[in-house]
């Protein structure tokens, strides 16, 4: 008994030595120019520092504005649906586009760099394209719509009822390439002796992509819903150069708002607490995340 | 509906219009293939005829795609006007020294992740994943601070270093490597290979899909970083493409066809390096040894 | 096996890459030594404020940022500061304008700041770094004359904290050709809004492609609010109901279809400067800098048509040439270790002979003397014909220099909301109450007498 002991944790020593000597040089610079900022933005949050001088101690202040801060709420909003719209989605569609394009198919990389060239188009040029699509009186999409019969088609990134959908579309486009990426890494290392096997046993595509795909691809799936979920929550760049966060404040997401408030109203200190409080609200989602894992993901 | 219910089911379809089935299911592949990728290039190709048009010619509907004139004259414009070339080697510089800094760095740390196990692992590992979740543009001002204290500020030095310890590149590796049964490692112990020789000798050969990932990824996004150039560097000799194209669009005040030619040229390199890597997919395939 | 290939011919790269460039660490401030030549043996002729000349000063080198549309100036106004003060070396920067005071103001906070920096007074107050410039004024015995009423504007809790190099104002510019074709008379000196409206009406013409709009105003806040800021209210009174009428004109215009409509123009990023120089455009309600832009564009030999500036309209019962300007300043850090040096720089390029310079580009300077107003009129050979207007304008500041008002008033509150108002969604009486109430909310319980204007 004693024996084993003394043995596990001179197995933990020598794990832990091994452990740090590879992970040293990444650890190093992340401490020191990562974690620490990040520490220090949230120390900011209980200031009210505006980027200068001295720093001035508030305590809880920021936060209790917070939760009175109608534009906050707002949002806040804004960011919980705009996740719930496109996280799915695009997990979803990357993941069909990916075994799609993951082998027998003619032209196999033409098709997967159209893909993939969506996401690296910059924002910027894509976004006057998609201004021009989505324009409600001469774009093609409402063009077509009145053709098919119908009167009202909706005024996208110009109605507040219809903005947020319209950048959701464009953010779905323009990531589904991305993650298409990461899924057909993930496939390689699925065998096709499994998928051989369901052939003998007869079973369709449909079949194959839930009962071998899905479990296989598992721990990819999670890492990919976890970036997708913090890509989402932290979304910024679209909602710049499609809305500017309007029509009104129908796309003000919550990263719009707070680089509004660090760098036009010089806020720095309120900015970091809404920072804080969006950090908050991933990692508990994501601790969920990283909980319920042991139960679906398939290691 | 189990799994053996189901199957039967299938196999019984299968059966009765197998030919005809088997067919049908290509061409609607084909279909959803051909029609994405369309979705997908149609900006692209917009931005590639605007580049080639006057600007008068770039709005009006219905949008006419091949321009009656080809404007080569964008291109000789933006790239004798403003010193591009200086632009494109300085991104180059950066992409390539922080995607082969974070190739290294983070395998090494994915690794340690994923393959050995020591007490603190989850919880360090949670602490990366965690700093993920905070926006550049809040942790951006300390960070600042820091790189001027060290004297770094006004030079490429700031940007390579943050963009080569990201959390992403040792969560992505540590992801891929989990899913590397470890039989095989404990096989190699046996065999007597240190720690970094199952690392250097056996994951990374298996993680070629992974590594061309992340050489994608990281390549693309210092590429098409702005935040961080715009911050730390004002020498006009040290600006990235992704800044110089910024005083592109001051200067030229939204010209848009000079704008989409800066854009198209800007983008190539990346298109080559997705070329490139996107050919360690097929390859590794038929290399790695977990298949089956 | 590529990829390891991949990854040598990288390592081989970035090696030779560092060689060659060094990384760029090395040139940090190298320019102390660069500028030593000194062609100062003609300093006496011009120079006005010589006091500080006498002593054989040492040299130095201080840091200047400014906008990016404004540097090429600076820096031809440099080389004759520079024979002035060959002591004084300055290295004179910019940023994208988008991200100006981003990026200026975390130099600033890092420490490794600027000097002197451009910029408005009130994105800066706050920051607490600007040096107050009284004493400065005094010892160099600097002619303020010039600056006008301008000058007191520069007080903010009764110090000077810059001055003015340019003002900034709006003009009306419009296509003579446009007018020509349709043998309409060009505007005059002394239209109101409502005159504008029919004049507009009557220019536009054609569909899509062929679209010649009347009118245009950018899709900014103050480009609606205007008419209302024309009759002496700001975008701070408690009752802001003098901008229920100017949105409601803003509107009449879009549903004429004589102007492109808010949404139309800001989802095309359409900006005035270069639309109205495709010449589709009868009038353009813009900034002055349009017309330095304008002069280029003639040179290059890119303007195909003939063109000239008026005044704005104005309100029913305001005079007329009556505007809104927003005056640019070069402000000082306060933690610089060049005063002397810094202010001999501000003095020089907001007073008299960098007027001159920025005037004859075609910019109006906070600084007025018979001088600078014959710059800025020219010998007559440039465009615009009638730009004397502009000497006599009667000026409103676009909003009231105080923090937070351009960056939580305007951006935060008019734009949003005026915007629902201008696609239907929010009625006008609706709109401006809660912009009355936000206004309240959301900067006069924060910002409102920290900072006062003036003594």
């Amino acid at each position: 008994m004693d024996h084993t002991l003394k043995k596990t944790s001179k197995l933990t020593k020598r794990n832990r030595i091994i452990a740090y000597t590879f992970l040293l040089p990444n650890l190093l610079g992340f401490f020191v120019f990562i974690f620490f900022p990040v520490i220090a933005s949230f120390f900011m949050s209980f200031t009210s520092w505006n980027g200068f001088g001295k720093i001035e101690f508030v305590g809880l202040e920021n936060f209790i504005d917070l939760a009175q801060d109608k534009g906050f709420r707002i949002s806040f909003v804004n960011t919980l649906l705009f996740t719930l719209i496109s996280v799915p989605i695009t997990l979803f569609l990357a993941i069909v586009v990916a075994v799609l394009l993951n082998k027998g198919v003619k032209f196999i990389k033409i098709f997967r760099t159209a893909v993939f060239l969506p996401y690296v188009t910059a924002p910027v040029a894509v976004a006057v394209v998609w201004q021009l699509i989505f324009n409600p009186s001469m774009g093609p999409i409402n063009g077509f719509l009145s053709s098919v019969g119908i009167d009202n088609p909706p005024g996208w990134l110009s109605s507040p009822d219809w903005s947020l959908i319209s950048v959701s579309i464009v953010f779905i486009w323009h990531n589904i390439g991305y993650y298409m990426i990461i899924y057909l890494a993930g496939l390689q290392n699925v065998p096709d002796s499994l998928y051989e096997a369901a052939d003998i046993d007869g079973a369709g595509p449909i079949v194959k992509f839930f009962k071998i795909t899905i479990p296989m691809l598992s721990p990819v799936i999670f890492f990919t819903s976890i970036i997708a979920l913090i890509q989402s929550f932290k979304v910024f760049d679209f909602v710049y150069v499609l809305t500017e966060g309007g029509p009104g404040r129908s796309t003000n997401v919550l990263v719009y708002s707070i680089v509004n408030t660090a760098f036009e109203r010089y806020e720095y200190g309120y900015a970091s607490a809404m920072a804080l409080i969006l950090f908050l609200v991933i990692l508990v989602i994501s601790y969920i995340q990283f909980q319920g894992q042991k139960k679906w993901v398939n290691y | 509906m189990d799994y053996v219910t189901e199957k039967n089911a299938v196999i019984e379809k299968n059966v009765k219009k197998s030919r005809l089935k088997f067919n049908m299911n290509k061409v609607t592949r084909y279909l959803i293939i051909v029609g994405l990728s369309a979705i997908c290039v149609l900006p692209f190709l917009w931005m590639l005829s605007a580049s080639l048009k006057a600007e008068s010619e770039i709005f009006g509907f219905p949008i006419q795609w091949i321009p009656e004139v080809f404007y080569w004259s964008n291109y000789v414009e933006v790239w004798t006007r403003v010193p591009f070339h200086v632009f494109y080697l300085n991104s180059f510089k950066i992409a390539l020294i922080s995607t082969v800094l974070l190739l290294f760095t983070s395998s090494l740390g994915g690794y340690a992740f994923a393959k050995i196990k020591f007490p603190e692992r989850d919880k360090i590992f949670f602490l990366y994943v965690a700093t993920m979740m905070v926006p550049f543009q809040v942790m951006m001002i300390p960070q600042y601070m820091l790189m001027s204290k060290i004297g770094l500020v006004d030079s490429h030095w700031p940007i390579i270093i943050i963009n080569s310890f990201s959390a992403f590149g040792v969560f992505l590796f540590r992801q891929f490597f989990v899913s590397i049964p470890d039989e095989l490692l404990e096989a190699a112990r046996i065999d007597g290979l240190s720690e970094f020789g199952i690392y250097f000798r056996i994951i990374l050969p298996l993680s070629k899909p992974a590594i061309a990932t992340l050489i994608i990824f990281q390549f693309m996004h210092a590429w098409n970083d702005f935040l961080a150039p715009l911050i730390y560097i004002t020498s006009e000799e040290l600006y990235t493409l992704t800044l110089g194209m910024q005083f592109f669009v001051y200067e030229f005040d939204t010209e848009y066809s000079l704008l989409m030619a800066a854009a198209v040229s800007a983008i190539i390199p990346t298109i080559i390096v997705y070329f490139l890597a996107q050919e360690q997919f097929i390859k590794g395939v038929s290399n790695t040894g977990v298949k089956g | 096996m590529i990829l390891k290939k991949i990854i040598v011919v990288m390592s081989a790269i970035i090696l030779l890459l560092g060689l060659v460039a060094g990384c760029g660490a090395e040139n940090e401030s190298g320019g102390a030594s660069e500028n030593n030549t000194t062609t100062g043996s003609e300093s006496g002729s011009e120079g006005t404020t010589s006091d500080s000349e006498s002593q054989k000063p040492e040299e130095v080198t201080i840091r200047a940022a400014v906008f990016p549309g404004d540097e090429e100036t600076f820096k031809i106004a440099y080389e004759d500061f520079k024979k002035q003060y060959p002591h004084i070396n300055v290295e004179i920067d910019s940023f994208p304008i988008d991200k100006y005071y981003e990026k200026l103001r975390l130099e600033l906070g890092g420490g490794s700041g600027y000097d002197v920096f451009a910029g408005q007074i009130d994105s800066m107050v706050d920051s607490d770094m600007l040096l107050p410039l009284d004493d400065l004024i005094n010892e160099n015995n600097t002619d303020v004359s010039g600056y006008g009423t301008l000058y007191d504007s520069m007080r903010v809790n009764g110090d000077v904290v810059g001055l003015p190099y340019r003002k900034s104002n709006w003009m009306m510019f419009y296509n003579k050709d446009l007018f020509d074709a349709k043998g309409v008379d060009y505007p005059s000196d002394d239209m109101t809004w409502d005159d504008f409206r029919e004049l507009a009406k009557q220019m536009t013409s054609g569909e899509g492609v062929d679209k010649i709009y009347g009118a245009y105003f950018p899709h900014w806040a103050q480009a609606w609010y205007l008419p209302a800021v024309q009759t002496g209210a700001t975008i701070i009174d408690k009752d802001l109901t003098p901008f229920k009428d100017a949105l409601q004109y803003r509107m009449d215009l879009e549903s004429d279809g004589s102007i492109m409509s808010w949404t139309e123009s800001k989802s095309t990023k359409t900006s005035g400067g270069s639309y109205f120089q495709k010449g589709t455009l009868a009038m353009n309600i813009y900034g002055d800098w349009l017309v330095a832009s304008l002069r280029k564009a003639e040179e290059e030999g890119k303007l195909s048509f003939d063109w000239d500036v008026a005044p704005i309209p104005h309100p029913e019962d305001v005079a007329k040439n009556t505007s809104l300007a927003l005056p640019v300043t070069l402000m000082i850090n306060k933690e610089t270790e060049q005063q002397q040096a810094a202010f001999e720089f501000v003095q020089f390029m907001t007073g008299e002979q960098g007027a001159e310079h920025f005037a004859s580009s075609g910019i109006l300077t906070g600084y007025m003397s018979d001088k600078v107003k014959e710059a800025y009129i020219g010998d007559g050979s440039q465009k615009p014909e009638n730009i004397q207007y502009f000497l006599e304008t009667k000026e409103y500041s676009e909003y009231p220099m105080l923090p937070g008002v351009r960056n939580v008033i305007i951006k935060t509150i008019f734009v949003p909301e005026g915007e629902l108002a201008l696609i239907g969604q929010q009625t006008i009486d609706e709109t401006i109450e809660i912009i009355t109430e936000r206004v309240q909310d959301e900067w006069a319980d924060e910002f409102e007498g920290l900072y006062k204007l003036g003594n």
